[in-house]
């Protein structure tokens, strides 16, 4: 449990930067419990962009499934812990 | 049966009697059973088709859910989308593709026998009700809903007679949840659900269809028309297609509250949108956000090794989908492909507008994107409405060309403006979030109703016929 708890925060330190980058703002600190109507320039284009970046970051690759059924950052981080397995 | 027709609410009113009379767990079985009846009065002939689609969904959601081997489960998606496509595509398509199909022969100088097309009418919803169980069939399979074990519940689902005809297109896990529950009568569902029928019944007898009167004498015949009245005419028809459809959508909520349920938002008061992509997001909501989740997103997801092009092609087959689902017209597609080529636009021009509206007095920017957005509604609302393409160019070369003065009756214009005023007062208090009655008495609020009941009175029309989104 502390193990599975000490990756999710090491990855959604990870992503906290990627989504820096990405959506080009340096204000953005990420919970587990952020969606997209939390941050205003998280549009569709910056959606892919932020998962290709991620899958570029962590050398994954999300099924598709995974990714239509993200509902917050809390999913992504365990979607990418589940693809590192 | 139409909504703004007496007959339905001599329906309504016995229904929601013995519903409220009979013991909780049998009002599901009654809703079943009156909708039925609801809507084997428009067309009993086609009673058959939605009780086969409905099994057949049914059968298929369970399979889906029973089944742990990913090709079998992938099989019944297939045969649940081949079955309820195969069923629209028979129904509304079928001439067109045929009809095209030998014109495209033709052109190619192959000579065939006179085109075989079918005679058959459109069923009552059927546009609706395949999207709401496709969209069920895909949550079950991506795993977000599970599926409804309990044929009745599952009926209901579909065949919620206030639903039924013109949607909203329901979603499984916000719809189902709610038929579990025990509904107790409560005041406020009726008083609410009244209110909501009320501005409903406003909407569409009062603003609507006075409209429509006056559409219907100025676009009968457009080369006839000077420019101006064209252009009023144009601009009238966005408020009346958000009208008539808002008013029908406010009848249909209104009604489900009565029942005790909670229907999906489908207007968010989308003539004070900012950009074309904010106007999709307030309109026709449960279409916007079914394409948005079971079509664009899993083509840009797919394709997002495309980046930008991903997401433009996404746009472009979602709002051809979103087109083409109103109706079988090349007009239709051009709707879809005149909004698709708004929002890549607006994709690509994200962040200089962002860049622009700062240098700019917000209150000024905001305003000049509500009207640049309302005109760009109002120009392809006019491919929209028309039939086929040289009639919207006939219109938009007379906007400009047609000398002469405006048109109108002295009788219906001033109805007409006044209940177009109403409504965006009524959607400004809305859009703003500010509430008009507020620190006002009950006693205010509830004259404020009957005095817009004794509007409808006076100035509805009542002969004006059915729903414009009946069609679809």
């Amino acid at each position: 449990m502390q193990i599975h708890f000490f990756m999710e925060s090491k990855i959604l330190k990870e992503i906290n930067k990627i989504f820096i980058d990405v959506f080009e703002d340096n204000s953005i600190v990420l919970t587990e419990a952020t969606t997209t109507s939390d941050i205003e320039a998280w549009d569709s284009l910056n959606h892919i962009q932020m998962i290709t970046s991620v899958e570029k970051h962590f050398n994954i690759r999300f099924k598709l499934n995974d990714l239509l059924n993200f509902k917050n950052v809390g999913d992504l981080c365990k979607g990418i812990e589940k693809e590192m397995k | 049966m139409a909504f703004n027709s007496i007959i339905y609410f001599l329906f309504l009113a016995p229904s929601l009697f013995l519903y409220y009379l009979l013991p909780a767990r049998f009002r599901n079985y009654f809703l079943v059973v009156i909708s039925i009846f609801f809507y084997g009065y428009a067309g009993p002939q086609y009673i058959f088709l939605i009780i086969s689609l409905i099994i057949i969904n049914y059968l298929i959601g369970v399979s889906i859910n029973r089944s742990v081997n990913n090709k079998k489960r992938a099989g019944y998606l297939y045969l649940s989308l081949i079955i309820n496509l195969g069923a629209l595509i028979f129904y509304k398509y079928w001439n067109f593709i045929v009809e095209n199909f030998f014109k495209l022969l033709g052109w190619v100088h192959i000579n065939t026998s006179p085109t075989p097309m079918l005679d058959v009418v459109l069923p009552l919803g059927l546009s609706y009700y395949t999207f709401q169980t496709i969209g069920y069939i895909l949550d079950v399979y991506r795993g977000s809903v599970s599926a409804e074990k309990n044929i009745f519940d599952f009926s209901l689902f579909t065949l919620f007679f206030s639903k039924l005809p013109v949607g909203p297109i329901e979603r499984a896990g916000h719809f189902l949840p709610q038929l579990k529950k025990k509904i107790p009568f409560d005041t406020e569902n009726f008083v609410e659900g009244g209110k909501q029928i009320i501005w409903g019944l406003f909407k569409k007898l009062v603003v609507a269809d006075r409209i429509a009167i006056y559409q219907n004498t100025v676009m009968g015949y457009p080369s006839e028309q000077s420019g101006i009245t064209l252009l009023v005419a144009s601009v009238l028809y966005t408020f009346q297609v958000y009208a008539d459809f808002s008013g029908y959508t406010d009848i249909a909520l209104g009604t489900a509250r009565l029942f005790g349920f909670n229907l999906m938002e489908n207007f968010r008061q989308p003539l004070f949108a900012k950009n074309v992509s904010d106007f999709w997001r307030r309109w026709h909501i449960s279409l916007s956000s079914w394409v948005n989740d079971y079509i664009f997103n899993p083509i840009i997801l797919k394709r997002r090794d495309w980046h930008n092009l991903g997401v433009f092609y996404g746009l472009i087959i979602s709002f051809v989908v979103i087109g083409i689902w109103h109706g079988a017209s090349w007009n239709y597609v051009l709707f879809g492909l005149m909004q698709a080529a708004a929002l890549i636009y607006e994709t690509i021009t994200k962040k200089k507008r962002k860049k622009i509206s700062k240098k700019i007095n917000p209150v000024l920017y905001k305003s000049l994107s509500i009207l640049l957005t309302f005109l760009f509604i109002t120009v392809s609302l006019v491919i929209f409405r028309t039939h086929t393409f040289n009639d919207a160019i006939e219109i938009y070369k007379g906007v400009f060309l047609n000398a002469g003065e405006l048109f109108y009756f002295k009788a219906n214009l001033l109805f007409m403006l006044a209940g177009c005023l109403i409504l965006l007062i009524y959607d400004i208090h809305k859009d703003l979030k500010i509430s008009l009655y507020s620190n006002r008495s009950w006693f205010v609020k509830q004259v404020s109703y009957a005095l817009l009941l004794i509007y409808i009175l006076l100035a509805g029309v009542f002969d004006g016929g059915q729903f414009i989104y009946f069609a679809f």
